[in-house]
């Protein structure tokens, strides 16, 4: 199948659609909806605790926050932290990965080690270590994202290595090598390709432990308090007791966006290996 | 005389290619008979259809396959007559597979259950036509049948991957004959065998059906020297139809198809013949079953063919006393 | 037919398996063999028999555990350093796999593997020449070039594959060809065109040809010498005459009598 018969089996499966519909509504969300509504998220001018009326459709919090005007930075932001995790899990992991699988010997020891020790470390005490050393006032979201991928890397390096290593003996490998090229070359030519679905899937599965990780982090108050997540919005909700007092359109939003985002996260990671990986197909 | 025969049957896969459905039509108009007390091999290059008309032969249809038409009646060993393409699943289920007809599928040695041993494999068969059944009686049929067939008796307690591959396919061939059944369907049963190995299970299919423990089989396989070894009658198909039905000599020394003798002489085996013959092969490949040829479905690899070849399809007609070919060479007038 | 073209000194590949519980399987054992200038020579026996790894060594793509390789005077493992000897030998010593789809990259189309082979005997493949080529060769081994080229590996029969194959062997023109069961995978109706393009290799460019294959009866058909392998060793070398008709080793004699036949009837008794 070419590419464009590929693209149109992949906008023809369902789950693909639903998915890829639901994240281009809350891209479209996050993108126009602080220019059709320019209000400041951080800004405390508003009355406390306000229920959703015609001023503030989703109401206020406690010190007076605009829920509407947070939950559209908060997805953009959200967002962007998650596709930077998925970004930085999949570089760190393709690299080692792939010099593991393809240069073999005491440099795959050396890097597979690693990736055991790693692989060993809570990924919450990782992040509470770093962000204190830094000081979580000046943590950015990059270093939020970065902190998420260092322990989520080594699982797919290794899935990565370990797929190197069954392609390695592939047949025509073997003929490019004989053909004179180098590893590099049959790195890029022979081997990626054949890990592009793989990839791609796992991206976007990383973009949503991106998501959910920082979630995580702003619930133990690691993340900066200057921006505006969706973990952050229910940071908020959690140390106002919102949840207790019954504030409920301070969380509830916020939290349905972030489920919603993670179903169609899934859905398409589904989606595109249904229709890429042949195995699923049934050919 | 006849076991099982088949009319004009015809099953087709359903492809979804991009957005359009296509059907490859592997089993395609195929009139075939199966004698009582026959071994009848199946022959024919790889993909044209001899697996799944396997699968029809017994009803055992899913999707993407699907029926298209045609009759399919089995004559039981007790004089009944009954039309198993009318059958729904529960019933063929129920009243026919294992009993009547049973079948070995290309892949069975690799589908059993690894962690199963072998007696609670033949339990779980032997359940499925009879609840009643206890484990002890399965481990005494099994055990009995094993002997007969040249088996040691603690394969009953072994696992499927302690066996070797010779062991384990003939190990499959006794749990799946429980039931006596009057006729057997073993597709490609030594393709993944060595050679050695692959004469001991010619061997046990032999002697299942010299000792009478089943009545008729049909052997699926691509290799003409394999079946040769053991069958009454050999059926050649290509491209979803079945060109040339004779006894097994008459095929290999004498064959009357095109395609058939292409085939044969294409064989290169352990012989002085075969070697002084040289090295001979049919040009082309088998055409695409999703848009096959009008007409003769070997037009475009045959030596012989002729303006009607490409116009009508040679019909499937006897040609002396024992012999059936589909060629319009043979049809006279 | 004069010089040794490849000889093999003791050559021994054992493979290591497991991880607390070693253990470690003699795949190829003590092996000492000869190839000759533009003979067919075949390497028959049962699969596991160590036929592959003995090639693949050959091939210097799977490091031997002990032994020597010669190729015209060179210890192959010891002498060639550097990509350009490399090239050079696998100018010189060239392979074909069993299975037609795996020896493409499935993402190409197969024209990469015809124009792998211009690059590696320095042709540009988009120059005139390159592509002059490309197209002699397809002819040679009876494809259209039209309807070849441009085609994606799943797009073509397996003996269209194959033919592929032998058409990158006939660019690189190597002394040495190495075909691992190239026929095993195809149907009996195409075979022998394949083989006999083999056979004219053998007969135009002098190439030596080892055959591996596990059928007696294609070792027979096409060889002028034939070897038996079992557990990792040869254990028998000859004429295909002598080995078939008269063979000397058990082993040999027992696997000939379980070859089906297509002229001859096995009698079973019960
Ligand atoms: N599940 C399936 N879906 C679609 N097409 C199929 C399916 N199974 C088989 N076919 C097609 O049906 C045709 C006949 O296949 P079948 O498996 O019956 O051939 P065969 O003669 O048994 O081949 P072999 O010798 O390789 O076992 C082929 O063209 C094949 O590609
Ligand atoms: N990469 C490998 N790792 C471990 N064992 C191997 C490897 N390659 C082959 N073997 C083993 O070596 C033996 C010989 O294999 P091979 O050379 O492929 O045989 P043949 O080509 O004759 O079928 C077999 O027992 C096989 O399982
Ligand atoms: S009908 Fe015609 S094309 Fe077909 S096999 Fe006979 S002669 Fe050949
Ligand atoms: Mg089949
Ligand atoms: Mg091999």
């Amino acid at each position: 199948m070419s590419i464009t018969e590929l693209l149109y089996v992949l906008f023809n499966n369902k789950r693909f659609m639903i998915g890829f519909g639901i994240i281009l509504f809350q891209l479209l969300l996050s993108f126009m909806g602080p220019l059709l509504y320019p209000v400041d998220p951080f800004s405390t001018d508003n009355p406390p605790w306000t229920p959703p009326n015609e001023v503030y459709p989703l109401g206020t919090d406690r010190s007076g926050r605009d829920m509407l005007a947070m939950i559209f930075h908060g997805i953009r932001n959200s967002l962007y932290v998650g596709v930077l995790t998925g970004l930085f899990t999949i570089a760190m992991g393709l690299v080692v990965g792939l010099i593991s699988g393809i240069k073999g010997g005491i440099l795959d020891e050396i890097l597979m080690a690693m990736t055991n020790i790693v692989m060993l470390i809570p990924s919450v005490l990782l992040a509470i270590l770093i962000i204190t050393y830094i000081g979580y006032e000046n943590a950015r979201l990059e270093l939020v994202a970065f902190v998420l991928s260092i322990t989520a890397w080594p699982g797919f390096a290794r899935a990565v290595r370990s797929q190197v290593l069954s392609l390695r003996e592939r047949e025509f490998v073997y003929l490019s090598k004989i053909a004179g090229y180098n590893s590099l070359k049959i790195a890029f030519q022979d081997i990626l390709p054949h890990l592009a679905t793989f990839t791609l899937v796992s991206f976007v599965n990383y973009i949503n432990l991106g998501i959910n990780g920082e979630v995580g982090l702003s619930i133990l108050g690691l993340t900066p308090m200057n921006i505006m997540t969706l973990g952050k919005i229910l940071y908020f909700a959690a140390i106002t007791q919102a949840f207790i007092l019954g504030k409920w359109w301070t969380f509830i939003p916020a939290g349905l966006l972030q489920v919603l985002l993670s179903v169609s996260l899934l859905l398409i990671a589904t989606g595109i290996d249904e229709v890429f990986n042949p195995r699923l197909r049934g050919m | 005389m006849k076991r099982l025969e088949l009319r004009n049957v015809r099953a087709y896969y359903r492809l979804l290619i991009g957005n359009r459905e296509a059907d490859v039509r592997a089993v395609d108009g195929v009139n075939l008979e199966i004698r009582k007390g026959e071994i009848l091999g199946l022959v024919g290059e790889s993909g044209c259809g001899k697996s799944t008309l396997a699968k029809v032969m017994l009803m055992n249809i899913n999707p993407p396959l699907f029926f298209k038409g045609g009759t399919i009646i089995l004559y039981t060993r007790s004089g009944n007559s009954l039309e198993i393409s009318k059958l729904n699943r529960e019933k063929l289920k129920k009243d026919v597979w294992g009993k009547h007809v049973a079948i070995i599928p290309q892949e069975a040695m690799s589908a059993l259950m690894p962690t199963l041993k072998i007696k609670r494999i033949a339990y779980d068969v032997l359940r499925s036509h009879n609840p009643d059944i206890s484990l002890d009686e399965t481990v005494s049929l099994l055990t009995k049948r094993l002997k007969e067939l040249g088996l040691p008796d603690y394969v009953v307690d072994r696992y499927p991957f302690e066996l070797s591959g010779g062991m384990a396919q003939r190990t499959v061939i006794a749990i799946s004959t429980l039931l006596n059944p009057e006729i057997l369907v073993v597709d490609e049963p030594t393709s993944a065998l060595d050679v050695s190995t692959q004469k001991l299970v010619i061997k046990t299919l032999w002697s299942l059906a010299a000792k009478g423990i089943i009545d008729s089989m049909v052997f699926i396989t691509h290799d003409i020297s394999v079946v040769r070894q053991i069958a009454d009658r050999i059926a050649v198909m290509y491209a979803g139809k079945i060109v040339e039905v004779a006894p097994t000599e008459d095929i290999i020394f004498d064959p009357q198809h095109p395609y058939t003798r292409g085939l044969i002489d294409s064989i290169i085996s352990l012989e002085p013949e075969v070697r002084k013959r040289g090295l001979r092969y049919i040009p082309g490949q088998p055409p695409n079953l999703i848009n096959p040829p009008q007409g003769c479905r070997f037009v475009d690899r045959c030596p012989f063919a002729k303006d009607i070849c490409r116009k009508k399809e040679p019909p499937l007609i006897k040609i002396n006393n024992d012999r059936l070919v589909a060629c319009w060479l043979h049809v006279k007038g | 037919m004069s010089y040794d073209l490849l000889k093999t000194k003791n050559l021994t590949k054992v493979f290591e398996s497991g991880f607390l519980r070693k253990t470690y399987i003699k795949a190829v054992d003590n092996v000492n063999i000869f190839l000759k200038e533009g003979e067919v020579v075949s390497l028959a026996g049962q699969s596991g028999s160590g036929k592959t790894t003995l090639a693949k060594m050959i091939l210097r793509v799977l490091e031997p555990t002990s032994g020597e390789i010669i190729f015209k005077d060179k210890n192959i493992w010891r002498d060639l350093k550097g990509l350009k000897d490399l090239k050079w030998y696998w100018r010189n010593v060239h392979i074909i796999f069993q299975n037609p789809f795996s020896n493409f990259n499935p993402f190409y189309k197969v024209d990469r593997t015809l124009q792998q082979a211009l690059e590696l005997i320095g042709i540009d493949p988009d120059s005139h020449e390159g592509k002059q080529l490309i197209r002699e060769a397809l002819e040679v081994v009876g494809l259209r070039p039209d309807e070849t080229l441009g085609k994606y590996p799943h797009q073509l029969s397996g003996g269209q594959l194959q033919r592929i194959m032998i058409a990158r062997a006939w660019i690189i023109k190597p002394k040495l060809l190495l075909a691992d069961e190239p026929v095993s995978m195809l149907d009996v109706s195409t075979r022998g065109k394949i083989l006999e393009l083999f056979l004219k290799l053998r007969d135009e460019q002098k190439t030596t040809v080892l055959f591996i294959t596990h059928d007696f009866g294609l070792a027979y058909a096409v060889s002028d010498r034939v070897m038996i392998m079992y557990r990792g060793k040869i254990i028998e070398e000859g004429t295909p005459d002598e080995i078939f008709f008269n063979p000397k080793h058990k082993y040999t004699k027992e696997l000939i009598e379980s070859v089906p036949m297509l002229y001859r009837k096995w009698k079973f008794e019960l």
